[in-house]
């Protein structure tokens, strides 16, 4: 399978939409290509492209909450249209997915993608990101969690 | 036993040791509170990743190919990829190995390090291609992964030579010993069962085209060319 369909499939799940998601595998493959010298042959190109996108992202998101520090920001608006506790159906539809993942905080959305949908090991995963294997557990357990229980109800075991 | 909620999670994404994961499978027999917990990491893993499960198939927007196709600059070279974009795209030699596997994926030549390697800015043979390119007659190994079209002499003494390797034709050039890819396409008619392509109507346009660009008289024919390997194409 092509990269740049993986790709887009991940910046859609970071992202949360088509348009975002789309627009950042655009700004992704340009940078890549423009610093493709420092890409080692030896390592994993799907990787190394991936933490472009990543990091791309993180800094969109940055100037996105600065600027939003000085307009109101309404932060019900985000959560709008999702009842967490509702259990929904375990086959996800796309739009329901990328409802419960809009609700993790970013840096454990990241994580859950690339492990979850994306396949990569913890390892990778950490490579990826730029962390220790153990924050990406550590993030893992969360964002599971959470997505447990919107996916398929609370545990009442 | 206890088992934390990270090294069930680590089970169930296969990151544990056999030793370690022979230690949950026992847990989880005396334990069906934690096969319950399991069961329920695994049907959501299952429901998120097969949320995306379509994303895989869709055809990807003209828009994003576009850092594919800016025009030939200072030492360029023409890579076209008919299948992907339907139209050819051009390139710097430089981007052609990982745009092959942008484009076309890991199963095709992109992924192929033994037989390419990045040198000055731009891709040269190594390995098999590297002897093919070398010693190969053109026509030649019928049916073989790669496969030489012909033989062409440049401006200045050199040579060129027109290959097919997998699904991908090329234009490789003699420079400073070594056999510089002048260009890379991905080949539509590549999975021709007979595997015996030297026509060169079964070669990509853009290969075809760059080679006329680079030839300075006709193609060589057996006896010149053995005479051009044996001098080692200088």
């Amino acid at each position: 399978m092509g990269l740049i369909p993986r790709l887009r499939r991940f910046a859609l799940a970071m992202t949360g939409s088509r348009a975002d998601g789309d627009d950042l595998v655009q700004d992704t493959l340009e940078r890549a290509l423009l610093r493709l010298d420092q890409w080692r042959p030896d390592t994993r190109l799907d990787a190394w492209v991936f933490r472009i996108a990543k990091n791309l992202w993180i800094d969109q998101i940055r100037s996105k909450r600065a600027r939003e520090r000085v307009v109101v920001s309404d932060p019900d608006a985000d959560a709008a249209g999702l009842d967490g506790r509702a259990a929904m159906d375990a086959a996800l539809t796309l739009s329901k997915a990328l409802q419960v993942l809009a609700t993790l905080p970013e840096e454990q959305r990241i994580v859950i993608t690339l492990v979850q949908i994306e396949g990569f090991t913890y390892r990778e995963a950490a490579e990826i990101i730029g962390i220790p294997e153990g924050t990406v557990t550590s993030r893992l357990v969360r964002a599971r969690a959470a997505i447990e229980a919107q996916v398929l109800g609370e545990d009442r075991t | 036993m206890m088992i934390s909620d990270e090294t069930l999670m680590a089970f169930a994404d296969d990151e544990l040791s056999a030793g370690e994961a022979r230690r949950v499978v026992a847990a989880l027999e005396a334990d069906p509170a934690l096969a319950l917990k399991l069961d329920r990491m695994r049907r959501a893993k299952a429901a998120l990743k097969g949320a995306f499960s379509g994303q895989l198939e869709l055809e990807t927007p003209a828009r994003l190919l576009a850092p594919f196709a800016s025009p030939p600059r200072r030492g360029a070279s023409i890579i076209a990829f008919p299948q992907a974009a339907r139209r050819p795209l051009y390139m710097l030699a430089a981007a052609a190995c990982v745009a092959l596997v942008f484009l076309v994926g890991r199963a095709s030549v992109g992924a192929d390090a033994t037989m390419f390697a990045r040198a000055d800015g731009g891709i040269v043979a190594r390995g098999d291609l590297d002897k093919a390119l070398d010693a190969q007659a053109a026509g030649a190994n019928a049916g073989a992964r790669i496969q030489i079209a012909m033989s062409i002499p440049e401006d200045g003494g050199g040579y060129c030579r027109v290959f097919k390797l997998d699904a991908s034709a090329g234009l490789a050039c003699g420079e400073g010993g070594e056999w510089r890819i002048d260009a890379l396409a991905a080949s539509d008619s590549a999975t021709d069962a007979s595997g015996y392509a030297t026509a060169a109507g079964d070669l990509p346009d853009a290969i075809l085209n760059a080679a006329n660009q680079r030839r300075a008289g006709d193609p060589l024919d057996a006896v010149a060319e053995r005479q051009a390997m044996q001098a080692r194409w200088r």
